[in-house]
């Protein structure tokens, strides 16, 4: 039974969650855990799987391997850079799964962008255009140097938690980002160069006021 | 090609400016672009960790009750054989 006088599952941290899930198998303090940090996973998997349907099988098989081996957390690390090792070890092996038949790009399946909605139609063009080609140029990426640029760029891992994460060395996390940096700089430049024919489809100023 | 290959890359905080802020700006980039785990992966996992928690304890159960039943076997069959 609830204790009346405990605060809301909403309001306690991480830890607590965990040592009510993991200490007194408190089942409403394991799904408000795993609910909390549902987003972040699936967009982890999604951005190093690069596809939907894999991000969410990956998502969903974290979600109960973190409840099987919750019993074994000892809360060395933080919940979440614990959860980033599991996304990121599952949706490795998902894209060593999936390389003999490339799915398409996850266009990046993410949909439009808040806010942009308000944008000029031009900047709207002009943000999708950006985004697919960061997302072509990722899939470029070996999967590991991608989940070492998507953990550290886009959640803002430290190298250290890095490190953890990947089971690494600091110095392994500091050359895949590195080489992750520069081949992800080069090929997005190949990308964002207009082609021949991009060049050809723009028309001349005045062209059209013909008609 | 080994991973630690270059001692001198930048450490973390370094000046790297130009670098930074393109990649910075990249994962500004897709950071703006934040799909929402769909609800179906959270209902399926707590489906998943329900049913794998029942089989544990009707396992746990099972075994129990089979476990009770072993040790008292040699009881009863001793009984048995004096009455």
């Amino acid at each position: 039974m609830a204790d009346r006088f405990s605060p809301p599952l909403a309001d306690l941290t991480d830890a607590d969650l965990v040592l009510r899930a993991r200490d007194r198998g408190d089942n409403a303090a394991l799904e408000a855990l795993l609910r909390r940090h549902r987003d972040a996973a699936y967009r982890v998997a999604l951005r190093i799987c690069l596809n939907s349907a894999d991000a969410e099988d990956v998502a969903q098989e974290a979600f109960v391997r973190v409840w099987r081996a919750l019993p074994n957390f000892r809360a060395d690390s933080a919940f979440s850079t614990w959860l980033y090792r599991i996304v990121t070890n599952l949706a490795l092996n998902a894209v060593t799964r999936r390389r003999e038949q490339p799915a398409e790009l996850a266009q990046i399946e993410m949909g439009e962008t808040p806010g942009t909605a308000e944008l000029d139609p031009a900047l709207r063009v002009q943000h999708r255009e950006r985004l697919a080609a960061l997302t072509a140029a990722l899939a470029e990426l070996t999967p590991q140097q991608r989940a070492c640029w998507v953990l550290r760029e886009v959640e803002g891992l430290h190298y250290e938690e890095l490190a953890e994460v990947l089971d690494v060395t600091v110095a392994s996390v500091k050359g895949r980002l590195f080489r992750a940096r520069t081949e992800l700089a080069a090929a997005l430049a190949r990308y964002d160069a207009p082609t021949d024919e991009s060049a050809a489809a723009v028309p001349p100023p005045g062209a059209g006021d013909e008609a | 090609m080994s991973d630690d290959f270059d001692p001198d890359l930048p450490e973390e905080g370094a000046d790297d400016s130009a670098a930074d802020s393109l990649h910075a700006e990249l994962g500004a980039l897709l950071r703006s672009v934040a799909p929402a785990a769909p609800e179906v992966v959270h209902r399926r996992a707590l489906s998943r960790i329900r049913l794998e928690r029942e089989v544990l304890l009707i396992s746990r159960t099972l075994g129990g009750a089979l476990f009770r039943v072993v040790t008292a076997l040699p009881d009863y069959l001793s009984h048995r054989s004096n009455r």
